[in-house]
């Protein structure tokens, strides 16, 4: 008797979905948009062909990295019961062939941005590649409680890719861009590990609520909400950002604020934690994504629609 | 034993259908790569004929 003889009926294959889904499609959507801000607040122009391809091997990179950290996180994903559905641990995808996914996809990835703008840009691609597939996935998550703050370059490299397809070079602006998305990933990622924090425990990754506790990690994610706030307004003081983007900036960076002091005076992420409490960690994590999208949106209605005019200078 | 032939030919072609599947998708995908390639790579010809007829 073969194996096939006793395969169980409710046995799901593989589909093309499944692929789909090793490659992180929603971190994929946030990534390719701060890359398209990037790439359109960028001085200059760029053929519309041309940009499409820049921004598709910013996603295929970004699906790539995803990918790698599936592939290398299989064994955390099958105990956390958030990610025991992804395709690794739920047997349809199997590990070796996400890692080729990843590899592969990450030389096509590298390949078209060259191909589309420039060396430099394709360089920093394969960078922002390497860091999180590797260096945050492999070398920072397991080992330190401040992953999620220097891994959090990872998902800021975008813009400046962006920026660097069009121009060749990153001078402050991008980078400023990229403070953003850096300093906005601690408290977003946090407000869900506060969540989740059981689960981090049980497959042994040292996130912060797990090695320091959920009320060092309230006041952590106040802090880097507090250091965001005049990150954000930078742009509007370099000319990067003009009134539109000064004022959601404005805005929102008050409105971020108020969530995480709502976060850190409630108990979320504690034993004691009621509904209430889980619900002020929860609005938080909704709205950072909110905020993310808002002000990079900004700044593309802004230079996309001609909106642009600049807080300081004479434009 | 022999109740589990009709399993083992069910479970065999939603193999074969879900690899068809994924090979369609996976021909999408690598015909659209060389599109863009092709396309990418005309459109630079053109730029730099563009910008050697303009300097000369």
């Amino acid at each position: 008797m073969t194996d096939a003889t006793q395969a169980p009926l409710d046995y799901r294959y593989a589909t093309a979905g499944d692929y789909f889904q090793l490659m992180k499609p929603r971190i994929m959507g946030l990534v390719v948009f701060t890359g398209v801000a990037g790439l359109v607040a960028a001085p200059g122009s760029m053929n519309p062909i041309m940009a499409i391809v820049a921004v598709l091997a910013i996603a295929l990179g970004s699906g790539a990295a995803g990918a790698l950290n599936m592939w290398y996180d299989a064994d955390i994903d099958a105990i956390m019961k958030r990610t025991s559905t992804r395709p690794i641990p739920s047997g349809a995808v199997p590990p070796h062939e996400a890692l080729a996914l990843g590899l592969i996809v990450s030389g096509i990835s590298v390949l078209m941005m060259w191909l589309a703008s420039n060396l430099f840009a394709a360089a920093l691609l394969a960078m922002s590649i390497a860091y999180y597939g590797w260096f945050y996935t492999i070398v920072l998550k397991r080992r330190t409680p401040q992953n999620i703050v220097i891994g959090g370059a990872a998902g800021a490299f975008p813009p400046v890719i962006g920026w660097a397809a069009v121009t060749g070079t990153t001078p402050l602006d991008p980078w400023i861009l990229f403070a953003i998305i850096f300093f906005w990933t601690p408290p977003h990622f946090w407000a869900l590990s506060l969540l989740a924090h059981k689960e981090y425990a049980k497959a042994g990754v040292p996130m912060l609520p797990v090695t320091h506790g959920a009320a060092s990690t309230r006041k952590q994610i106040l802090f880097y909400t507090v250091l965001l706030a005049p990150v954000s307004l930078a742009p509007a003081l370099t000319g990067l950002g003009g009134w539109l983007y000064a004022t959601v900036a404005s805005i929102l960076a008050a409105a971020f604020i108020w969530y995480a002091v709502a976060v850190m005076r409630s108990n979320a992420g504690e034993e004691i934690a009621e509904a209430a409490d889980h619900k002020a960690a929860r609005n938080l994590f909704v709205f950072s994504i909110f905020y993310l999208f808002a002000v990079f949106g900004a700044l593309l209605i802004e230079y996309g629609t001609g909106l642009y005019v600049p807080v300081i200078g004479h434009g | 034993m022999a109740d589990n032939v009709p399993l083992a030919e069910q479970a065999e072609a939603e193999r074969l259908a879900a690899q068809k599947k994924r090979n369609v998708w996976l021909a999408v995908a690598l015909f659209g790569f060389v599109i863009l390639v092709g396309l990418v790579s005309a459109i630079r010809l053109a730029e730099n004929i563009q910008r050697t007829s303009g300097a000369g």
